[in-house]
C-alpha cells in the first residue's frame, strides 16, 4: 500500500500532468496524419524522454501511443487513409459509413469503444502483470534463455508475412547488438580498432532512422500536391453510440479480449489485433453480409482490439522484459537506459514505478474522451497540415533527437545508417520491427545463454534440467523444426512480388 | 530498388562468413571452452542457414521469370529519385558540416533547401526554416542543455537571449 501512496504522489505532480497532456496532443497529431504511426511518435519521444524522469518517460509514451492509435481512426473516416497501421483493417468500413452519412456515428463509435478498449487492456495488465511477476521470479538463467528464444520467435513467426525475411532481419538485428564490449567475457567485438565502436551501436539513432528517416525517404516521392479533405461537417458524436453499445456489447467484449492477448504475444501489436478481431466479428456475425457496407459492428471489434492490444503488449514487456510489439521494443530500451531492467523484480524493487504507470495508464484512456472529441472536432485543422512541410520539421526533429543522445554526431551516422538499411529492407521484403527487437534482447539472450553454457558446464543438456526451462525449449524447437520443415516443403511461388 | 532473393541471400551469406571470420581473432574464455565468438557464430550459423534458404527460394523465382532486379515506380521520374536523394543528402550535409558551421546556420541551410523543394514557396520556406531552427534551439539547447555544435556562433540563439534577459535583470 505503500508503493501505492508513493506513486499517487509520483502521478498527481502538476509536471507530470503538463507531460501527459502535451504527449497527448502530440499523439493525436502524429496519429491523424496518414504516413506517420505510433512507433514513428514514440521513436519521436524517445529523445525528449531521455531527459525525464522515468515516471515522466514513460507517462509521455504511454499517453502519445494511446492518442495515437485512436487518432488513426479519424483519417480512416474522412479520407479513407489510416492515420496509423493500426486502423487500416477497417479503413474502407469507417469510410463507407462516412459517405453513407453516419460520420458523426462512426468516429463516436471509435473513440467510446477505443477508450473502453484501451480500459479493459489496462485492467487485464494491472491484473495479470503482478500474478505473472510472482511466477517468474523463480527462473533462472535457462528459462530466460528459453522465453526470449520463443518471444522472438514467436514476434517473427505472428508478425511477419515471411517467417523466413523476420528471421533474417532478427538475426541481423542480433548481430548489431554485438557490436561493442560483450556481456559475459567483456571484450571488444567487431569495432575494428575504434573507440567509437566500444560502447556499441547506440539503440535510440538506429531506431530513429529504421523507424522514422525510413518512413521520411518512402514517403518523399509522394509529397507532390495537398492531401485532398473531404470537407464534412462534425457534429453530435455521441448520438447513437448508446444504441450500439447495448446491442454490440459482446462483440465490444470480445474484441478487447482478442485485441489483449494478441498485444501480449511477443511482437504482434494494434494492427494485427485489429485484423483478427474485425475477421472474427465477420466470421461469427448475424449478418456478415453487411460487412465492407458501412456495417458498425466490425468497427466495434476493432477498434476495441487495436487500443487494448496498446495495453496487452506491456505485459510481457513488464514481467520479462520481452515486447509485446514495436512500442514496447522501445520502451524497454528506454527502462534500460534509465537502469529500471524490467523484468519480475521490478516489482518488488520498483512496485511504485510500476503503479504510477498502472495509474498513467488509466488516466491517458479518460483522456482520451474529451481530447479526442476535441480532436475529431478541430479534424479538419489538423488534416490539412502539409505534408511536404511537415517531412522536413520530422527530419530536423530525427538529426537533433539523434545527436542529443550522445551529444555526438557519430548518433547522426547511426540514424543514416539504419535509415538507409531500413528501407532497403522493407523495399524488399524484410520486415524492419525484429531487427529493433533483436537489438533490444541482443545482450538478454545473449548473457542469459553464456550464464547457462557456464552453469551447465557447456552440455545442451543442461537447458532441459528444470521443469519449465525443458517445457519451454521444447516448445521452441518444435516451432523451429515446424517452420523449417514449411521453409523447405517446395511449394508454387507466384511470380508476383509482394 | 528491389533484388531477387538470389542476391539478398549471397549477400546474407558472405556478410556472416565474413564475421565468423572476424570471431577467430576473439580470445577465449579463460578456462572455459567457449567465449565471446560463441554466440556471434551461432547467428553466423543461423545468417547462412536463411541465406541459403533465401537463394534457394531466388533461383525458383528467376526460374518463373522474375528479374534480378528492378526499381519501383515511384522512384523512376526523376523528380521522385531525387527526392530520396534530397533527404539523404540533407543528413549527409549535416553530419559533414554541422562541426564547422554549427547547428544553426547547419539546420537553416538544410530546412530551406528541403523547403524548396518539397514546397516551393521562397517567402513561407525562409520563415518557416528560420522558426524551425530557433524552436529546435531553444527546445533542445536551452532547456535540455544540449551542446548543439556552435560553429561560427559564438553561442546558440536561445542562450545568448537568456543571457541577455539575466544581464539586464
Amino acid at each position: 500500500m505503500a508503493a501505492f501512496q508513493q506513486a499517487l504522489v509520483l502521478v498527481f505532480d502538476w509536471n507530470l500532468m503538463l507531460t501527459i497532456l502535451l504527449s497527448a496532443c502530440f499523439g493525436i497529431v502524429v496519429g491523424a496524419l496518414p504516413g506517420l504511426t505510433a512507433t514513428m511518435a514514440t521513436a519521436l519521444l524517445v529523445p525528449v524522454t531521455f531527459f525525464m524522469p522515468p515516471v515522466q518517460a514513460l507517462a509521455a509514451i504511454v499517453t502519445a501511443t494511446a492518442m495515437a492509435i485512436f487518432a488513426g481512426d479519424i483519417p480512416a473516416a474522412m479520407l479513407r487513409m489510416p492515420g496509423t497501421p493500426a486502423s487500416a483493417a477497417y479503413t474502407d468500413e469507417s469510410f463507407a459509413m462516412a459517405k453513407k452519412g453516419q460520420l458523426d456515428l462512426n468516429l463516436g463509435v471509435n473513440l467510446v469503444f477505443s477508450v473502453l478498449g484501451g480500459l479493459v487492456g489496462v485492467a487485464v495488465l494491472i491484473v495479470s502483470a503482478p500474478l505473472l511477476a510472482e511466477f517468474a521470479i523463480s527462473f533462472s538463467s535457462f528459462e530466460y534463455f528459453w522465453l526470449a528464444c520463443l518471444g522472438l520467435t514467436c514476434a517473427v513467426f505472428i508478425a511477419t508475412k515471411d517467417p523466413l525475411k523476420g528471421f533474417v532481419a532478427l538475426f541481423i538485428g542480433l548481430l548489431i547488438g554485438c557490436i561493442g564490449i560483450d556481456p559475459a567475457a567483456g571484450y571488444p567485438r567487431f569495432t575494428f580498432g575504434t573507440v567509437v565502436l566500444l560502447e556499441g551501436i547506440s539503440f535510440i539513432p538506429m531506431m530513429i532512422g529504421m523507424f522514422a528517416v525510413s518512413e521520411l525517404i518512402r514517403s518523399s516521392t509522394t509529397l507532390d500536391g495537398r492531401a485532398t479533405i473531404i470537407a464534412q461537417k462534425v457534429g453530435n458524436l455521441f448520438k447513437g453510440v448508446g444504441a450500439v453499445c447495448k446491442k454490440y456489447q459482446f462483440n465490444f467484449w470480445r474484441g478487447s479480449v482478442i485485441g489483449t492477448v494478441i498485444g501480449a504475444l511477443p511482437g504482434a501489436g494494434a494492427d494485427i489485433a485489429a485484423w483478427i478481431s474485425y475477421a472474427v466479428s465477420k466470421k461469427f456475425s448475424k449478418e456478415p453480409e453487411k460487412f465492407g457496407t458501412g456495417h458498425i459492428e466490425g468497427i466495434v471489434d476493432s477498434t476495441s482490439a487495436n487500443n487494448s492490444a496498446l495495453a496487452g503488449a506491456w505485459i510481457p514487456a513488464l514481467v520479462f522484459g520481452i515486447p509485446g510489439d514495436s512500442i514496447t521494443a522501445i520502451v524497454i530500451g528506454v527502462l534500460y537506459m534509465k537502469n529500471l531492467n524490467p523484468g519480475p523484480s521490478m516489482f518488488i524493487e520498483n512496485a511504485h514505478i510500476m503503479y504510477a504507470v498502472f495509474i498513467i495508464f488509466i488516466i491517458a484512456n479518460l483522456l482520451m474522451l474529451p481530447l479526442g472529441w476535441a480532436a475529431i472536432k478541430a479534424s479538419r485543422h489538423i488534416l490539412s497540415v502539409p505534408r511536404n512541410i511537415l517531412v522536413p520539421l520530422i527530419l530536423l526533429m530525427c538529426i537533433v533527437g539523434s545527436f542529443a543522445i550522445t551529444n555526438s554526431v557519430n548518433a547522426v551516422v547511426i540514424m543514416l545508417v539504419g535509415g538507409l538499411l531500413g528501407w532497403l529492407m522493407e523495399e524488399n521484403g524484410f520486415p524492419v520491427a525484429p531487427v529493433i527487437l533483436g537489438l533490444v534482447l541482443g545482450e538478454m539472450l545473449e548473457s542469459n545463454f553464456m550464464t547457462s553454457m557456464i552453469k551447465a558446464d557447456g552440455s545442451l543438456m543442461g537447458f532441459f534440467s528444470r521443469p519449465i526451462a525443458a517445457t519451454l525449449g521444447v516448445m521452441t524447437i518444435v516451432i523451429w523444426i515446424w517452420m523449417l520443415a514449411v521453409q523447405m516443403k517446395p511449394k508454387v511461388l507466384s511470380d508476383k512480388p509482394e | 530498388m528491389r533484388v531477387n532473393d538470389l542476391i539478398s541471400g549471397a549477400l546474407l551469406i558472405i556478410l556472416a562468413a565474413a564475421m565468423m571470420a572476424y570471431t577467430t581473432t576473439f580470445p577465449p574464455f579463460p578456462g572455459q571452452k567457449y567465449g565471446p565468438s560463441l554466440f556471434p557464430r551461432l547467428l553466423g550459423g543461423a545468417i547462412v542457414l536463411c541465406g541459403m534458404l533465401l537463394m534457394l527460394r531466388g533461383r525458383k523465382q528467376l526460374a518463373a521469370g522474375q528479374p534480378l532486379g528492378f526499381i519501383d515506380d515511384a522512384y523512376r521520374p526523376a523528380r521522385g529519385w531525387m527526392s530520396v536523394m534530397m533527404i539523404i543528402g540533407a543528413i549527409v550535409f549535416y553530419i559533414a558540416f554541422s562541426g564547422t558551421l554549427g547547428f544553426v546556420v547547419t539546420a537553416f541551410i538544410l530546412m530551406l533547401a528541403l523547403l524548396l523543394w518539397f514546397n516551393g514557396k521562397p517567402l513561407n520556406a525562409v520563415i518557416i526554416a528560420i522558426v524551425a531552427v530557433l524552436a529546435v534551439d531553444w527546445f533542445f539547447g536551452w532547456m535540455f542543455r544540449v551542446p548543439l555544435p556552435l560553429g561560427v556562433l559564438p553561442n546558440g540563439p536561445a542562450n545568448m537571449l537568456m543571457n541577455l534577459v539575466r544581464g539586464a535583470r
